[in-house]
C-alpha cells in the first residue's frame, strides 16, 4: 500500500526533474566551459614570450570577490590565453564573503593558491604570519612588478620589506558624478583638480539657489553600510590634511580623534546635513537609502538632484539604469576638489609558489593580459604597460587617467585598515549622521577599537 | 519488550553517533577549547573572552549587550508568533477543502532562498514611498514613511505604538521589522510540522467527540491541543534553538548594523571578519549555553511523557 | 467533511446546513485573509521578476500590475543563460537528493532505537542529540575542513564527478549535510515513533516479529506524515545551502545553484533584480517536492490500527 504510492511518486518526480534539467540546458548556457582541459605534458611558450620548461601546469585555485556575470566574462577572457598556452586550468570561486571564506580556509589548512580580495588588512596579517609566498619566489615576477607598476602600489604590496602582492582592477574614489546637460543649461562649471573644498560648497549653494537639491547621498549597503561616507571623508582628509596625515591614520600615528579627522567628518557633515543640500532631506533617509539608488537622481528626467559622490564603478550603474545614456554627454564626473585621489584595487597574492601558481601570476600581472579585460570594460589597470587608448569609453579612460596620473594617490583608507577598525569606521559614519553632536565621543569610540 | 542482544540498539545508533561525533561534537569541543585561548588560538587567556562579552568595551565594533538582548527578543516574540500562528492555521486549514493550497501559500516563503527574501523585503521596507510597499501603504493612509531598517531617534508610529527615543533596546523598530520577515519566512515550517502532528490524531477520536456534541473550541482545547502537545514541544524547541542560530536573515538584510546584531552575526563578525577566534568561540559557547534552560524544560516534559507511555 | 454531511441530510435540513456554512464564513475569511496577506511579498517578488531591471529601482512593483507593457522575460533569460547554471542545477540535485535520503534513513534507525529499545543512557544521549541543534554551523566548518584536508582521496567519481572523498567531493558533502540534519530529524521522528500505541508493538512481538520487521512493516508506514515533513525540510535546507558547499567543495565546477545565483549580482551590488527571477527558478524544485509529498499528509493513518 504505502509502498505502492511511493513507487508511483518517484517516477513522476524523476520525469519532472529531468524535464527541468533539460529546460535549463536548452535555454543554454552559452559559455560555461571553464577550460576543463587535462593539462598537457609539454606546454609551449607562455604569454610572456619566454619559453617555459617542462613542469606540468595544472589547476590553480583562485578565490576572488563575488564578481557578477560581466566581470566574470572579463576575468575569463583575461585568463583564456594562459589556459590555452599552458594547458592549465583556473578554478575560480567568487564570493561576497571573501574575508570569511579566506579566513575559514586558512584556518582549515586548505588555503587557495591565489586570492584576489579588495582589502589589504587581511593580506598584511597573512603576510606577517608567514602564510604567503613572496613574489620573489616566482622567477622574474618581482622584477616585473617593480618595473611595470607605480611605486605607490608596490609599497602597498610590500609587508616588512618583502613584496607579496600586486594590484589589478583598480577603481578611483575621487569622482563626483553629474549631468553635463544640466550644468550646461544652467551655466554651472564642473570643478577641476585644482578647486578647493570651498569651491565645492560654493557650487552647492549655486545649485541650491536654482531650486534643485545639489546632492544625492545614500549610505545603506547591508553589512557595509556607511562606506560611501567613509569614502567621502577619506577624500576630504587626503585633500585638506595631506598624504602624511592620511598615512598616519592608517598606521595609527594619527588617531581618529585628531583635529584633521574631526574636520574631515565635519565637512562631510556639512554636505550631508545642511538643510536642503541633499535630495534625501534628512539623516535617516540618507542612512536608509541604498548607495545604488542614491546614484540615480541626477540622471532622472527631470533631475531630482545635481551631483552624487560615488566611486568610479557608479558609471556602470548609471549605464545600466539609463540604457542609451551617452558617456560624457548624459553623465560625466569631475574630480574631487584638491586633486588627491583615493582608490581601491584588488590585490593578487599567493599562498604558495608552485610552478602552476607562478605561471598564473606572471600572466595575471602582465599588461597584455590586463589589456584584454580593459578592452571589455569595467576594469582599470595600474600596470604602466597598458595604454590609455585601450579603454572603451571616455569615462573609463578619464578614470584610468585619474588613477595613474594623480599626483597624490592613496589606497582606500578603510580597506587599508581592515578588520574591526574598518567596521567601526563604517558604523561611526552612520552614527555621526544620526547624532552629529556626538562627534567627539564617536571618534573616541572608533579610536578605542584600534 | 523482547529480549534482544545488548549490542543491537547500539548498532542501530552507530551511524548517528559516528556522524554526530565527528561533525558536531568534535567541533563543539574544539570551539569550547578556543574560547579560552587568544584571538589566533595560540595562548591560554582564561576567561578574558567571556569578560569581553560581559564588559562590552567596543560597542561600535561589536555590541555584545545589544546582541544578547536582541536574541532574547527574537526568542520570545519570533517563536511565540511562529508557533501560535502555525498552530492556528494548521487547525483551521484542516477543516477546509483547499487545505493544500492554503498551506502552500504560507509555506512558499520557506522555499525562497534567504538572499531573495532579503531582496524582496528590502523593497517592502524601502524608504522611498514610490518604491517601498509598506511605506506606500503608509503614505496612502496619510502617514510619514518610516525607515524600517535603521535605528532612528525620530518619532515613529509603526503598527505597535513604540515610543521614540525612549524605546529601550531591544525594542527597536528595526528589530521588529526583521522579526516580521523571520515570521513570514518560518511560519511555513511550524505549519507543516504541526499539520503532520494534527493528522496523526486518530480520526475516530475526533469523530466520537463530535458525535457526542462537543463544540469545535472544546475539541480543540480538550483533545487536539493535548494530543498535539508532543509535536508542539518539538516545533517550539526546534524553533527556539533555530532562533538562537538566526544568522542568514539578519546578516543579509542589515549585516547586524543599526543595533540589530544577534549573537550569531556577532560571532561571525568576530571570528571570520575580525579573525578573533577567541571572542568568536566564546560567543558560540554562550549561544550553546542558552540552550541549557531549554533542554531542562524539555527534559521535564519528556520525562512526563515517558511515564505515560 | 461538511459536504459529506450535506449530502447525507434529508432536504428538510437544508436550512440548518446553510447556517452551518455561513457559520464557517469567519473561518474562510481568516484563512483566506491570512493567505492573501502572506502572499503579498511573494507576489511582489514574482511581479518584480517580470519587470525590466531598470524599473524595479524606480517604482513600486504594483505599478506593473496595471501596465502590461512593462512585463519582460529579461531577468529569467539572464538567469537561465548564465554561465554554468544548468550544470549547477544538476549539481544541486546531486547534492540534495542523497543528503535527504541518508538523513531519513540514519535518523529513522536512531529514532526507533530511542523510542522503542531499552539501553543504558538512552534518555541523556537523546537529549544531547537534540541539544546539538544549537551548534553554529560556521564554527564546525573549520575543524571539518581540517579533517577533510587530511583524508581527501583525489580522483573522479564517474557520472557525478568530484573527488572520491574529502574536500571537493560529493560523498564528503553528503556526510556533512546528513550529520547537520540529524539532530532535528531524530528529534522529529523520535517524537512520532514514540506516539505510536504500545499495543502495536506488543502484538507484533508476540507474533514473533523481529525489530527490523517491526521497523519496516509497522513503524515506517505509520509515520509517513512525519517522514514526508522531514523530507520536505531536509531537501529544502540542503537545496538552499550555500556556505557548506562553498567551504567543503572548493571546486566551482561542482558548485550548486545557490553559488551560481550569488554570482549573478556583481561585486558592486548592481543587477540585483536578477535575484528575483533566480529566486523563483530556484524555488521550483523544493515546491514540487512539497506538493508531491502533500498527499502523505493524510488524516487518520492510524485510524483503525488499534483493535478494540
Amino acid at each position: 500500500m504505502p509502498l505502492g504510492i511511493r513507487s508511483r511518486i518517484f517516477p513522476f518526480l524523476l520525469v519532472v526533474l529531468v524535464g527541468l534539467a533539460l529546460a535549463f540546458a536548452a535555454c543554454g548556457d552559452d559559455d560555461d566551459d571553464d577550460g576543463d582541459e587535462t593539462p598537457s605534458p609539454t606546454p609551449t611558450e607562455g604569454v610572456t614570450g619566454t619559453p617555459t620548461d617542462a613542469p606540468d601546469i595544472g589547476t590553480v585555485d583562485v578565490i576572488g570577490q563575488g564578481w557578477g556575470d560581466a566581470e566574470l566574462a572579463g576575468f575569463e577572457a583575461l585568463v583564456q590565453p594562459w589556459e590555452d598556452s599552458t594547458g592549465g586550468d583556473v578554478a575560480f570561486t567568487g564570493t561576497r564573503e571573501i574575508t570569511a571564506q579566506l579566513t575559514t580556509r586558512v584556518e582549515g589548512n586548505n588555503p587557495p593558491d591565489v586570492a584576489l580580495p579588495a582589502e589589504i588588512g587581511l593580506f598584511q596579517q597573512f603576510a606577517r604570519e608567514g602564510l604567503l609566498a613572496p613574489l620573489s619566489e616566482c622567477a622574474g615576477l618581482e622584477e616585473k612588478i617593480t618595473a611595470e607598476y607605480p611605486q605607490g602600489f608596490i609599497d602597498l604590496g610590500t609587508v616588512d620589506g618583502t613584496l607579496y602582492g600586486f594590484f589589478m582592477k583598480a577603481d578611483t574614489k575621487g569622482t563626483i558624478f553629474y549631468d553635463p546637460a544640466y550644468f550646461d543649461a544652467n551655466g554651472l562649471t564642473p570643478l577641476t583638480a585644482d578647486s578647493s573644498f570651498d569651491d565645492l560648497i560654493a557650487l552647492t549653494d549655486e545649485i541650491l539657489a536654482l531650486g534643485l537639491p545639489p546632492w544625492s547621498m545614500g549610505q545603506f549597503a547591508n553589512g557595509g553600510t556607511g562606506f560611501p561616507g567613509t569614502d567621502f571623508i577619506q577624500q576630504i582628509l587626503l585633500n585638506e590634511a595631506g598624504g602624511a596625515a592620511y598615512d598616519g591614520v592608517i598606521d595609527g600615528s594619527v588617531p581618529f580623534t585628531d583635529a584633521d579627522v574631526k574636520d574631515a567628518f565635519e565637512k562631510f557633515g556639512q554636505i550631508a546635513l545642511t538643510d536642503g543640500y541633499t535630495s534625501q532631506g534628512s539623516a535617516d533617509v540618507i542612512n536608509a537609502t541604498s548607495f545604488q539608488d542614491a546614484v540615480f537622481p541626477p540622471f532622472e528626467d527631470p533631475p531630482e538632484a545635481a551631483m552624487t559622490y560615488m566611486g568610479g564603478f557608479a558609471s556602470g550603474f548609471i549605464a545600466e539604469q539609463f540604457p542609451g545614456a551617452v558617456p560624457a554627454t548624459d553623465y560625466d564626473f569631475f574630480p574631487f576638489p584638491g586633486g588627491g585621489v583615493t582608490g581601491g584595487a584588488n590585490i593578487a597574492y599567493a599562498f604558495n609558489s608552485d610552478p602552476t601558481t607562478c605561471s598564473f601570476l606572471e600572466h595575471l600581472a602582465s599588461a597584455e593580459a590586463q589589456q584584454i579585460w580593459v578592452d571589455l570594460g569595467g576594469f582599470t589597470s595600474v600596470n604602466s604597460g597598458v595604454d590609455l587608448s585601450a579603454y572603451p569609453d571616455v569615462i573609463a579612460r578619464a578614470q584610468a587617467e585619474q588613477l595613474t596620473l594623480a599626483e597624490t594617490f592613496r589606497f582606500d583608507l578603510d580597506d587599508a585598515i581592515g578588520g574591526d577598525l574598518q567596521s567601526t569606521f563604517f558604523v561611526g559614519v552612520t552614527e555621526y549622521l544620526a547624532n552629529p553632536g556626538d562627534l567627539d565621543s564617536i571618534l573616541a569610540d572608533i579610536e578605542a577599537v584600534r | 519488550m523482547i529480549g534482544r542482544a545488548w549490542w543491537i540498539p547500539w548498532l542501530w545508533l552507530a551511524p548517528t553517533l559516528a556522524l554526530l561525533g565527528v561533525f558536531l561534537v568534535y567541533p563543539s569541543v574544539d570551539t569550547i577549547r578556543r574560547s579560552f585561548l587568544d584571538a589566533r588560538s595560540q595562548e591560554f587567556v582564561g576567561l578574558d573572552n567571556y569578560e569581553f562579552i560581559v564588559d562590552n568595551p567596543t560597542p561600535l565594533a561589536a555590541d555584545t549587550h545589544a546582541a544578547l538582548l536582541n536574541n532574547m527578543l527574537w526568542l520570545t516574540v519570533f517563536t511565540a508568533v511562529c508557533v501560535g500562528l502555525g498552530l492556528v492555521m494548521a487547525v483551521m486549514t484542516a477543516r477546509v477543502r483547499y487545505e493544500a493550497a492554503a498551506k502552500a501559500a504560507i509555506f512558499v516563503p520557506m522555499a525562497i532562498s534567504f538572499v531573495a527574501v532579503s531582496v524582496i523585503w528590502r523593497f517592502m521596507y524601502e524608504i522611498d514611498a514610490d518604491v517601498g510597499t509598506v511605506n506606500a501603504i503608509f503614505s496612502e493612509l496619510g502617514k510619514d514613511p518610516v525607515a524600517w531598517l535603521i535605528n532612528t531617534d525620530a518619532p515613529q508610529k509603526p503598527f505597535v505604538d513604540v515610543p521614540p527615543n525612549d524605546a529601550p533596546a531591544p525594542f527597536q523598530v528595526n528589530n521588529f521589522a526583521l522579526i516580521a520577515v523571520g515570521v513570514w519566512n518560518w511560519t511555513g515550517f511550524t505549519l507543516v510540522i504541526l499539520s503532520a502532528g494534527l493528522k496523526s490524531i486518530p480520526d475516530d477520536v475526533m469523530e466520537a467527540a463530535r458525535v457526542d456534541g462537543a463544540g469545535e473550541w472544546q475539541i480543540f482545547r480538550r483533545i487536539t491541543l493535548p494530543m498535539m502537545s508532543p509535536t508542539i514541544v518539538v516545533v517550539t524547541t526546534t524553533l527556539v534553538i533555530q532562533t538562537l542560530k538566526t544568522f542568514d536573515l539578519v546578516w543579509v538584510m542589515t549585516g547586524g548594523r543599526f543595533k540589530t546584531d544577534v549573537v550569531a552575526t556577532l560571532f561571525f563578525k568576530e571570528a571570520f571578519l575580525f579573525r578573533d577566534f577567541g571572542v568568536g568561540a566564546a560567543l558560540a559557547v554562550v549561544l550553546m549555553l542558552f540552550v541549557v534552560p531549554i533542554m531542562l524544560i524539555s527534559i521535564r516534559r519528556f520525562q512526563m511523557q515517558e511515564e505515560i507511555r | 467533511m461538511a459536504t459529506q454531511r450535506l449530502s447525507a441530510l434529508p432536504p428538510g435540513r437544508l436550512r440548518n446546513a446553510l447556517r452551518k456554512t455561513l457559520g464557517r464564513l469567519p473561518l474562510h475569511f481568516v484563512i483566506l485573509g491570512t493567505c492573501l496577506l502572506w502572499s503579498i511579498p511573494t507576489v511582489a517578488l514574482l511581479v518584480s521578476s517580470f519587470r525590466d531591471p531598470t524599473a524595479i529601482a524606480s517604482s513600486g512593483w504594483w505599478n506593473a500590475l496595471f501596465d502590461p507593457a512593462q512585463w519582460t522575460l529579461t531577468n529569467y533569460d539572464n538567469v537561465l543563460s548564465a554561465r554554468g547554471m544548468s550544470d549547477a542545477f544538476v549539481n544541486s540535485l546531486i547534492i540534495s537528493i542523497p543528503s535527504t535520503a541518508f538523513v531519513i534513513l540514519v535518523a529513522a534507525f536512531a529514532a526507533y532505537a530511542f523510542a522503542w529499545m531499552n539501553f543504558p543512557f538512552r534518555n541523556p544521549i537523546f537529549l544531547i542529540v537534540v541539544a546539538l541543534l544549537v551548534v553554529p554551523l560556521q564554527m564546525t566548518l573549520i575543524p571539518i575542513l581540517r579533517l577533510y584536508s587530511e583524508v581527501t582521496i583525489e580522483g573522479s567519481i564517474p557520472i557525478i564527478g568530484g573527488n572520491v572523498f574529502g574536500i571537493g567531493s560529493y560523498p564528503g558533502l553528503w556526510l556533512a549535510h546528513t550529520a547537520y540534519g540529524l539532530p532535528f530529524a531524530i528529534f522529529l521522528l523520535r517524537n512520532f515513533f514514540g506516539a505510536l500505541p504500545r499495543d502495536l508493538f506488543e502484538s507484533a512481538h508476540l507474533d514473533g516479529a523481529s525489530d527490523l520487521t517491526v521497523f519496516f512493516k509497522i513503524v515506517l508506514p505509520l509515520s509517513i506524515p512525519a517522514i514526508a515533513a522531514l523530507a520536505i525540510f531536509q531537501f529544502l535546507w540542503v537545496w538552499q545551502d550555500l556556505l557548506v558547499a562553498l567551504v567543503l567543495l572548493g571546486d566551482p565546477n561542482l558548485a550548486p545553484m545557490t553559488l551560481q545565483i550569488t554570482n549573478l549580482v556583481n561585486s558592486f551590488g548592481s543587477n540585483y533584480q536578477v535575484l528575483t527571477a533566480a529566486a523563483f527558478l530556484s524555488m521550483i524544485v523544493p515546491l514540487l517536492i512539497f506538493f508531491a509529498l502533500q498527499r502523505y499528509f493524510v488524516q487518520g493513518i492510524l485510524a483503525g490500527s488499534v483493535k478494540g
